[in-house]
């Protein structure tokens, strides 16, 4: 039931992905943009590796923000707005279907911009295939999945889907700042770099780059290679992190992530 | 003695009839705000019972609680013998609700709605054009739901609350915003799930809508039940009326008293209107009458617009809503 009901949601929100100009633009459009941003980056080096490629893998996990966490706060506010979330919660859908069913289709788009991206990669920047193909899966999945109660938690906080975009701005440019996404924080004081680090976007950075390039990017540049077994193990403590935010994030939208809008 | 027993033996029948909802001392609070204050009543299985009410009476927030939005502040209500709220997963296959509005997938088109709540639905007695068929929207199947009217949108609402042929349906004001016409199929169609068996729980404005459908009604004020029963024991509770318009000239307190009742008298533009509200006894009603036009002629007075008539559903919701 759980499962089927899952699946069906996850059809319903694909179709509707293409009936609704800013759901197509947040969770299609822009992310495919920011991918080829990297693509221009042809020359120099960056910690260790290419540019262009670095940037490309700090957008593998900067897009997960925008298709899965822009849009689900959008969506759920706009569905508790429209009272859909209440249509929903009336019927034999049960809660935990309502939340995996939007997080799947979120989730099932990102993996295919991930592999377009990553396409595009080899193709203009003379790029590989990821040296772990599973774990940058993962990384990708798991960044995705943290990201649905988080969206939901902040959906609580927007009156209306136009208002999303406000309350998501902040989270972004702390996000993309600190996630090294785009650019390193090494010249940065040491206590810096640990907060930054322990942030949510970060971890899902540390473990698409370290899957992709074999080398483990929790240590100082030159990062050190490591081998299959070995980009496990360096990857291990940030996906612990990141399920440790899945966590906090379900934890706060229990508190804070509402049903029905507050006048009704 | 007789009488007596027939009185024991229907309580016993009620007893044994199992109630589809049950309503206990149910109290509602949000913030200081009570919205229902300590109500409680049965719906048996198969009948359809009307909470009727004027806004902010606490209709609605009563039929969400039964259909397990929200745990009530105090007192308990069950569904099907089970707690709403609490046994969600148990309730709501059994269930079918209306909201008041909303709650559409406006991007999608009539038939994707259908189609998509008959998926999920755990059982599918009807197929797509049948479910469409039933509220007459085989023509908008292809139409996004955001260009349906409100009445169109109320019957696509109606269709969802039924596809899965619930033995439990709550309808909030299910023919606001319908045509005429449709408001009598609507009518039809809820007599019909009625008929196979559905128990129903509907809020209305319109005392026509009850009047015509429920088996048996509340009338709600300021978060209580005023009145509770049928729709005669209802209205019989509020007796006869006598209403005829005053004779021009004559003062209104020389206006007789009927059964000790002196008369409310109304002023319509230059006309003065008398009503007695009587007992429901109706061979004292049949007397104050023979009195009334004895002294008419005695007095030669001709009574222009005489009626007598047992008091309507709109008097008694009249009364209860502007008493307090």
């Amino acid at each position: 039931m759980l499962l089927n009901h899952t699946l069906r949601l996850a059809r319903l929100d694909l179709t509707m992905l293409t009936r609704n100009r800013m759901a197509f633009f947040t969770t299609i459009a822009f992310p495919l943009l920011l991918g080829c941003i990297a693509l221009l980056l042809r020359g120099g080096f960056v910690s260790g590796v290419s540019t262009g490629l670095y940037t490309l893998t700090g957008m593998l996990a900067l897009i997960g923000f925008f298709v899965t966490f822009m849009h689900l706060t959008t969506l759920f506010t706009v569905r508790r707005e429209d009272l859909v979330l209440k249509r929903m919660r009336g019927s034999v859908l049960s809660e935990a279907a309502i939340f995996s069913g939007s997080g799947l289709a979120c989730t099932l788009i990102y993996v295919l911009q991930s592999a377009v991206i990553i396409t595009l990669g080899i193709v203009a920047l003379g790029g590989h295939l990821p040296r772990n193909i599973p774990l940058v899966f993962l990384g990708v999945v798991l960044g995705s999945v943290m990201f649905v109660p988080m969206a939901a938690a902040l959906s609580g906080f927007t009156k209306t889907g136009e208002s999303a975009q406000i309350t998501v701005l902040p989270a972004m440019l702390i996000l993309a700042a600190t996630s090294q996404a785009s650019f390193p924080l090494a010249a940065m004081p040491e206590m810096v770099q640990r907060v930054a680090a322990a942030l949510p976007l970060s971890p899902v950075v540390d473990v698409i780059r370290i899957g992709y390039f074999g080398l483990d990017f929790t240590q100082g540049a030159p990062h050190p290679a490591v081998d299959f077994a070995g980009s496990w193990v360096a990857s291990a403590p940030r996906l612990l992190l990141i399920v440790a935010w899945t966590v906090v994030g379900v934890l706060i939208a229990r508190k804070h992530f509402r049903w029905e809008p507050r006048n009704a | 003695m007789v009488s007596r027993q027939v009185l024991e033996r229907r309580e016993t029948v009620e007893k044994i009839s199992t109630s589809a909802i049950e309503v206990r001392d149910l109290r509602q609070s949000y913030g200081d705000f009570e919205a229902v204050k300590g109500i409680s009543f049965q719906v048996r299985e198969g009948e359809l019972f009307a909470l009727l009410g004027t806004n902010g009476a606490g209709k609605t927030t009563t039929i969400e609680i039964l259909e397990g939005f929200r745990a009530p502040t105090a007192g308990s209500v069950s569904v099907l013998g089970l707690d709403p709220y609490t046994k969600r997963a148990q309730v709501r296959p059994h269930t079918g609700l209306m909201l008041q509005e909303g709650g559409f997938f406006t991007d999608l088109t009539v038939a994707e709605t259908v189609r998509f709540w008959r998926d999920v639905s755990p059982r599918k007695p009807y197929s797509l054009s049948e479910i469409l068929g039933r509220v007459e929207l085989e023509e908008k199947a292809g139409v996004q739901v955001r260009q349906l009217s409100g009445g169109q949108k109320r019957r696509l609402d109606l269709a969802l609350a039924t596809l899965a042929q619930p033995k439990v349906l709550f309808l909030d004001e299910p023919t606001t915003g319908m045509d005429p016409e449709a408001r009598r199929n609507t009518w039809t169609l809820i007599q019909e799930l009625v008929a196979a068996g559905t128990t129903v729980l509907l809020t209305t404005h319109y005392l026509e809508e009850a009047e015509r459908l429920a088996d048996r009604l509340a009338i709600m004020h300021n978060g209580r039940i005023e009145l509770a029963g049928t729709i005669s024991e209802v209205v019989a509770q509020r007796g006869n009326r006598i209403r005829f318009k005053v004779p021009e000239h004559l003062p209104v307190d020389r206006l007789p008293r009927l059964e000790g009742v002196a008369p409310t008298v109304e002023v319509r533009k230059t006309e003065a209107h008398a009503e007695y509200r009587l007992g429901a006894d109706p061979a004292s009603t049949q007397q104050s009458l023979a009195r009334l036009i004895s002294w008419a002629s005695e007095n030669s007075f001709v009574l222009e617009r005489l009626e007598v008539r047992s008091a309507s559903l709109e008097d008694v919701f009249l009364e209860v809503a502007h008493a307090a």
